[in-house]
């Protein structure tokens, strides 16, 4: 029931105590409140998220995110694998940035046992994790596009994306789990061919994202649909953890490649993109800005890379990091994502704990379902960026 | 003498006439979701169908056919079974009535028709009040819509189908509006005579506002992009249609495709000139007709390349604040320059 | 702050702090459960920590010892970290909530709950979140056996269940 108090009596016209009262007597209506239970299949999330809405007509009353679908014990799972095998685990939750999720276990991993890592690797790593970065981007602005109802920038994006996996396969040999990173440095050095790719491609993307520019930042029906919704305070989104663009558009220049600079962050250039309204419209931008700033971080790895080894000259035969623990925060795709890690000094962790960026960000959403229209939540969802399989590990 | 005698016989006349409206009704929303899905390909950088036919996909249409008709009919356990398999049928037949009465080409000289009849021509039937005619079958789909979404005993085709009666209702009231002052201007009701009235030069040209807006309510009437919400994939699945299967479900997407071609020939008749053509006179009006169907067709297509889905709210602030008081401030200004001049 | 100056204070200004260390420039406090939530909301609330960003809340099986619960935060003003712990008892595995303090805990402890079996005292909504229903056990617990474990014997190293088993 959402109109709980009679009409408010209105006097007619007639000038002031002149005019008729108007007395609306009798029983209202009965409604009901309606539950309405999106997913786990259902075309906008991403997945296997389900989200369970009453519904008051098409105003959202309550929202509640059902999540656990695609749980898959990784923090069990890694206790019972040695640290080689984790990294091949950890690039699969989070299947949009692969690389990023893997670099954080080989980075924890390094911390503990003490393993300086060569610098061609830590600039090689650092284009691979940027050029992941652009992929998801690319995923969300297109499907963001898709879920309000423009299907071109889907499209457009795949193309993009098309682009940017040929070239990370000719390093890596895969088009999503690219499974690179070793404890101490890479699987191997770039290919011959590669650097110059990817310097045509940063110009080609460079230049397409002037057409989302045009499809969906400069479209009325698109500022519409996002200008306003779904308002996030920064404090609010603090409270709850969220991290990463969403936590950028509220406001918040939080990114730890910038205030706590892992691999080589220190020595490039580039800016935190940030929102004034923390709206489903500055997350978006914000998003799209990041793609931009990426691709600065590149061209700067293009300028900077040294020659040198890959992998550090004298590795120990069993990855046995001390007794000790450790956490290692990362500025992943879609926000910060850390490994706790529990050692015991045995071939296993004791205790790997993965801090996802998007199981916090899923975490705030009845906050910015609350009272929205049902159409909204799908500005809302799309713009709360997350993957199902970073949500439920 | 023979085709005298033939054309002389009113029977024989109906019977052809009828067949040529049915074969058109089944064809052209064919060839318009051909067009659709190859257009919209390379409007996104793909290619779009290419096996089927060998020859650029062009069989995908008819194959698409076949797969629903092969389809098992599901009812759903809880539909309200009679009134869920009655839907798809109140949807297509007055789509298919509108095509009776569009004239694709002028009257034909020497015509034997009985008398009463009217004259005869490239039109299935001419009636004194087409255009009402028209925009009053047309409404009638809604009905079948909101049978669907009560019957298939879903939430999401039932929220959909309420956006559709809400949106045909907010929509439906610009669109007599913008018709019907060009019925003023033209003298009378019959789609014949408008085309007529025509030669001199399109209704489009002195007012553009209404075609605007017979363009803007025709696109939430066939709820096709930008106002797509009663089946917006993404949030309702695919509205009162969630649940059909099947040739069921086929019978929907040929009304929508065919709901285009009728309201885009409505849109030629009443605002393009209907069969009149400019600069090629030697082409027959009927080829014009055709053509400028398709244009205003693919722009509907192009159109789903490029926007995003608008909100119910939104659509029905669009509605009630801007279009109504557009299109009553252009039935005034026809008026007066009706009288005036 | 530094680690250091953050290990200082909060021994100063909570007086709960059992022990503390500093490792990998990573802070961690030790104390007592019953402080748990007052040095929580010291930490959101005093000007100098400022933990406005709780990050993770998880815990550590310490087999006979107990259960370790991790407290990670973040400031973002000041651009400190501090990882406040606690160790529960295992037999009675109790604490109170913290997602009256923030509200990203309440997803954190719901999740803690289920894989380790820690009762958060007060919790608004302790129902499973990532493990169906029906599941029984605690599965991060190390003596709940990995079930491939459980249906083939891994010729491997043995893990610390299967060795009672």
């Amino acid at each position: 029931m959402a109109v709980t108090e009679l009409p408010t009596a209105g006097m007619l016209p007639g000038g002031p105590g002149e005019g008729v009262q108007v007395v609306i007597a009798g029983e209202e209506l009965p409604t009901q409140e309606m539950t309405l239970s999106i997913g786990p299949q259902h075309p906008s999330t991403h997945g296997v998220l389900r989200v369970v809405l009453t519904l008051d007509g098409e105003r959202i009353d309550t929202a509640t995110p059902v999540i656990g679908y695609m749980h898959r014990a990784f923090d069990k799972l890694s206790e019972a694998r040695d640290y080689r095998q984790i990294i091949a685990l950890s690039n699969r939750h989070d299947w949009l940035s692969a690389f990023g999720n893997e670099l954080g276990v080989a980075l924890a991993t390094e911390r503990l046992m003490g393993i300086e890592v060569p610098e061609r690797a830590q600039w090689i790593r650092m284009l691979m994790a940027e050029w992941n970065r652009v992929l998801n981007h690319l995923m969300f602005l297109g499907s963001f596009g898709l879920e309000l109802g423009a299907m071109t920038p889907m499209f457009y994006a795949f193309r993009e994306r098309e682009d940017i996996q040929t070239l990370m396969e000719m390093a890596t040999g895969a088009r999503m789990h690219f499974t690179y990173c070793r404890v101490g440095g890479l699987k191997e050095d770039l290919p011959k061919g590669f650097l110059q790719y990817s310097e045509v491609l940063v110009k080609r993307i460079r230049h397409r994202l002037l057409d989302y520019e045009g499809l969906l930042l400069g479209n009325e029906i698109f500022k519409k649909r996002t200008v306003g919704i779904g308002v996030l305070p920064g404090e609010v989104a603090k409270s709850y953890g969220v991290t990463g663009p969403i936590l950028h558009a509220s406001g918040v220049a939080e990114d730890s490649r910038k205030t706590e600079p892992y691999l080589k962050y220190s020595e490039v250039d580039f800016d935190v993109p940030v929102g004034n309204h923390g709206d489903s419209f500055d997350r978006f931008n914000v998003l799209f800005h990041r793609i931009e700033q990426s691709l600065k971080i590149i061209e700067q790895v293009h300028a900077k890379l040294p020659a040198g080894p890959i992998m550090p000259g004298k590795m120990p035969k069993y990855l046995k990091p001390p007794e000790g623990w450790t956490y290692v925060r990362t500025e992943n795709s879609l926000g910060e994502t850390g490994y706790y890690l529990v050692s015991r000094g045995d071939t296993k962790p004791w205790r790997l704990k993965m801090r996802t960026p998007s199981f916090h960000n899923v975490s705030m959403i009845p906050y910015l379902l609350k009272g929205v229209l049902l159409p909204d939540l799908i500005a809302v969802l799309g713009s709360v960026f997350f993957v199902v399989g970073d949500v439920d590990r | 003498m023979i085709f005298y005698h033939f054309f002389s016989n009113p029977w024989a006349v109906f019977a052809l006439k009828l067949a040529a409206v049915f074969i058109f009704f089944l064809t052209a929303p064919l060839f318009l979701g051909y067009v659709e899905h190859k257009g919209l390909a390379h409007m996104q950088s793909r290619l779009g169908p290419m096996e089927a036919g060998k020859f650029h996909g062009w069989a995908q249409l008819i194959a698409d056919g076949v797969k629903f008709i092969q389809k098992e009919d599901i009812v759903p356990d809880a539909a309200d079974r009679r009134i869920f398999m009655l839907a798809p049928m109140i949807v297509i037949i007055p789509v298919s009535l509108v095509f009776l009465v569009i004239p694709f080409g002028p009257a034909a000289v020497s015509c034997h028709a009985p008398a009463g009849a009217g004259a005869c021509g490239f039109w299935g039937e001419n009636f004194d009040v087409g255009i009402f005619f028209v925009l009053a079958i047309s409404a009638i789909s809604v009905i079948g819509m909101l049978m669907a979404g009560w019957a298939s005993a879903n939430k999401f085709s039932l929220i959909g189908a309420i956006r559709g009666a809400a949106q045909l209702i907010a929509y439906e009231l610009p669109l007599v509006l913008a018709a019907s002052a060009v019925a003023m201007q033209a003298g009378t009701l019959s789609l014949v005579g408008i085309g007529d009235a025509q030669k001199a030069y399109w209704f489009v040209f002195p007012q553009i506002a209404r075609f605007i807006i017979f363009v803007i309510a025709s696109l939430a009437e066939l709820s096709r992009p930008p106002f797509d919400m009663p089946i917006a994939d993404s949030e309702i699945i695919f509205g009162h249609m969630t649940e059909y299967t099947g040739i069921r479900f086929g019978l929907f997407l040929l009304s929508e495709y065919a709901g285009i071609v009728s309201l885009s020939a409505i849109a030629v008749v009443l605002y393009l000139g209907a069969w009149h053509g400019f600069f090629v006179p030697w082409i027959p009006g009927p080829i014009w007709t055709l053509a400028k169907i398709g244009a205003l067709s693919f722009l509907v297509i192009w159109l789903r390349a490029t926007y995003p889905r608008l909100r119910e709210d939104q659509l029905q602030k669009m509605a009630w604040k801007y279009l109504i008081p557009i299109a009553l401030v252009n039935i005034l200004l026809t008026m007066i320059f009706k009288v005036v001049f | 702050m530094t680690p250091d100056e953050i290990e200082a204070h909060i021994t100063e200004a909570t007086g709960a702090v059992e022990r503390s260390d500093v490792v990998h420039g990573e802070v961690s406090v030790w104390v007592p459960n019953d402080k748990w939530v007052e040095v929580a909301t010291h930490l959101r609330d005093c000007g100098r920590c400022h933990f406005d960003l709780p990050t993770f809340l998880t815990a550590v099986d310490l087999e006979e010892q107990g259960f370790e619960v991790v407290l990670h935060m973040y400031s973002v003003r000041r651009q400190h970290h501090v990882n406040v712990k606690t160790q529960v008892a295992r037999d009675e595995p109790r604490l109170p909530t913290l997602s009256g303090v923030w509200n990203g805990m309440n997803w954190c402890e719901r999740e803690t709950w289920e894989l380790f079996g820690i009762d958060f005292t007060g919790h608004p909504n302790q129902v499973k979140l990532l493990l169906p229903v029906e599941f029984e056990g605690f599965p991060l617990r190390k003596d709940f056996l990995l079930m491939t474990r459980e249906a083939k014997e891994w010729p491997g190293l043995k893990e610390p269940a299967e060795v009672e088993h």
